[in-house]
């Protein structure tokens, strides 16, 4: 049954993704590559919407993908078995773990690299599938963006700004002029 | 239930309407409300709070129930997960809604396309921002030699997960220990 097995991969997710960042990945390896839900095309279509609009971006995903396939009920608890498990895990921390401690500190901080590396690893699956669009239109985007998004992070702003001002009527440009 | 569990689900369910491109965006409009207006936690415990959310599995976001927690015990805890995690389930499925029925039209199809490029820039710029803030050290010295290898063990760790295939886990559990053994040696000196 597709709504447990959609909760399953939600619970493990919740339970199970130590480190971060790389978590976002994961639901493309449950999604696409192991239960064959959906196509490439139609999650990484997902995935645009999801991150476009406003919401904590891994939620919205979760929170998107179980309307779509198994239904709103699902869905709420899907999020549940997402949301729940690091609840008590991090009331355990707070309990337990002196977060003040140069080890506890350090291991931290060096997990949360390795949780960003999964990250970059996930953004390099990305970007090779965005260079396969062969129109010479992605590919002028794909290049703005990248040069976009070194700029926002070097420059430290928020990331909405630039989206409303700059990102959206240049990707639209990009498409409908050229 | 109090006045103060309500005014802390408004604040979290406010921020679920506000973020775009992640927590990130929103850490210091998040921070303003939190800690500079109404002064429930330090900055440090928000800080805390984050570095918890980062590592611990499920959304980083689970640093508003916990900072509800600090605030008024469990039923704090309630109304930051409630408010987090409420206006997701509202915009998502509108959205679900009605994208779902005009996902085939002709120009609709074409302006999501266009707009995967951005999404990938937003997703690059989130990640160079938080490898920036997480090399600073734990020394609270040589802030530039520390930032110089984190950047590069971040860089041969993705490198290794895209080659080889490697567990997210261990991996996360390999930099860590590279990056504590580098502070601790840097505490050493």
């Amino acid at each position: 049954m597709r709504g447990l097995d959609w909760f399953w991969l939600n619970l493990k997710v919740g339970a199970l993704s130590f480190g971060g960042a790389g978590r976002i990945f994961l639901y493309h390896e449950g999604v696409v590559e192991k239960h064959e839900w959906l196509s490439e095309d139609e999650y990484a279509e997902i995935f645009t919407i999801v991150q476009v609009l406003p919401g904590p971006n891994l939620v919205n995903l979760a929170v998107y993908l179980g309307y779509r396939l198994a239904g709103p009920w699902w869905s709420i608890a899907g999020l549940l078995a997402l949301a729940t498990p690091g609840v008590f895990f991090a009331l355990a921390v707070i309990a337990i773990v002196d977060l003040q401690n140069f080890h506890v500190a350090s291991l931290f901080q060096g997990f949360s690299l390795g949780s960003i590396a999964l990250f970059a690893a996930f953004l390099f699956k990305l970007a090779k599938g965005l260079r396969q669009e062969r129109t010479g239109a992605a590919k002028l985007a794909l290049r703005i963006a990248i040069i976009a998004g070194i700029a926002t992070a070097v420059f430290m702003s928020a990331p909405l700004f630039w989206i409303l001002t700059a990102g959206i009527p240049a990707c639209l440009a990009v498409e409908f002029l050229t | 239930m109090s006045w103060v569990d309500l005014d802390i689900f408004w604040v979290f369910f406010k921020i679920g309407f506000l973020s775009f491109g992640g927590v990130f965006g929103v850490l210091p409009e998040l921070e303003r409300l939190i800690v500079a207006d109404r002064g429930w936690i330090t900055h440090d415990q928000f800080i805390q709070s984050y570095v918890i959310g980062q590592f611990l599995p499920g959304p980083n976001m689970v640093m508003c129930p916990i900072i509800g927690y600090w605030v008024n015990g469990y039923s704090g805890l309630a109304a930051g997960f409630l408010g987090i995690y409420s206006a997701p389930l509202i915009i998502m499925g509108a959205t679900y809604a009605i994208y779902n029925r005009s996902r085939e039209i002709g120009w609709i199809r074409r302006t999501e396309r266009s707009l995967r490029p951005l999404v990938f820039g937003l997703l690059l710029s989130a990640a160079l921002k938080l490898v920036w803030l997480q090399t600073t050290g734990t020394t609270g010295a040589h802030p530039g030699v520390f930032r110089a290898i984190g950047m590069t063990l971040t860089m041969v760790a993705a490198v290794a997960a895209v080659r080889f295939k490697l567990g997210g886990l261990s991996l996360v559990f390999m930099t860590g220990a590279v990056w504590w053994l580098t502070n601790w040696v840097a505490l050493l000196q």
